[in-house]
């Protein structure tokens, strides 16, 4: 299991980056974390759709409301302009972080 | 007998108990709260266990509401309106300056204006007058045409202060300008576009 304050701090790169393939809604976002994640990034459900309505106000992503196949309501996220220029930094700040991160660690073993 | 729609109508109560209000997370939580329970069942689960499992994973109301709370502070509301931000006021300010140079000028006199000094200026206020619009629709170029132009009536006021020739008198009006001109330095970066800084 992920440490609490790091589930939080990649929450905003991945759904940005979930939303780059295209329009996703809640359940199938935490779902996909989950399966990718071999269920080691496990979000509190709940927790997911503040984090969604909070970048859906700074105009990272946007909404609408569908149906599911059997025509059960459901509210899609897809990724707006600025979402994928923030997506863009968050890739870079991470890709950072894992460099030295990993450089440190090939250090330790030479 | 456990009944489903009568559990999912006390997890609702029991939400809105805890100050979970506005009917579109409430309503995005018991679509997700179903999703859950159905995917659960089909995964071999009593619904009973199925419900309760799924609430539990969607989490306590108190912390919920603490979370959905914080969507409705100042910064957010900063955020969320876009004519907040910097290239926004920037611009109509511009604008203002820019088209009100041309408006007491008078479109007649712009003939008079052809040498060198005039040319000069109908470039600095033309190109002035197009950049605070396009800085309003938040254009790169605008950004960076409203930047140059706020650099040179910077240096030509420096110019005026300390030698007393730049074209720029010294009274409050000129003040403002020079205050406006160090706000647009500072607020559009140069050369990556960067105006949200207002909104950090």
């Amino acid at each position: 299991m992920l440490r609490k304050e790091l589930v939080a701090a990649s929450a905003e790169p991945l759904i940005l980056s979930l939303l780059a393939k295209g329009e996703s809604y809640g359940y199938a976002i935490i779902q996909e974390v989950k399966e990718r994640s071999g269920g080691k990034l496990n979000w509190t459900d709940g927790m997911l759709y503040p984090v969604l309505h909070r970048m859906e106000n700074r105009g990272l992503i946007k909404a609408r409301w569908g149906e599911s196949e059997t025509g059960r309501k459901r509210k899609y996220y897809s990724l707006k302009k600025d979402g994928k220029t923030a997506m863009a930094k968050h890739h870079e700040q991470w890709s950072l972080v894992h460099s030295v991160l990993a450089g440190l660690k090939k250090e330790q073993y030479v | 007998m456990f009944d489903l729609e009568a559990s999912i109508a006390d997890w609702r109560k029991q939400m809105l108990a805890a100050g979970i209000q506005a009917p579109v997370p409430l309503e995005e939580l018991e679509i997700h709260l179903r999703e859950e329970v159905e995917r659960q069942g089909k995964l071999g689960l009593h619904e009973s266990e199925a419900f309760h499992s799924a609430a539990q994973k969607i989490g306590q109301p108190e912390s919920l509401k603490i979370e959905f709370k914080r969507n409705g502070s100042f910064s957010d509301f900063l955020l969320k309106h876009r004519y907040l931000k910097a290239s926004f006021v920037l611009g109509l300010i511009w604008l203002v300056y820019y088209g009100g140079y041309f408006w007491n000028l008078g479109f007649a006199h712009l003939p008079y204006l052809f040498n060198l000094q005039g040319s000069v200026l109908i470039f600095v206020f033309g190109t002035g007058l197009i950049g605070s619009v396009l800085l309003i629709f938040d254009s790169k170029w605008g950004c960076k045409i409203i930047r140059t132009n706020a650099l040179i009536f910077t240096a030509m006021c420096v110019m005026t202060y300390a030698t007393g020739f730049g074209g720029f008198s010294s009274n409050f009006g000129a003040l403002v300008f020079f205050a406006l001109c160090l706000v647009s330095i500072l607020l559009l970066h140069w050369p990556k576009h960067n105006n949200s800084v207002i909104l950090k």
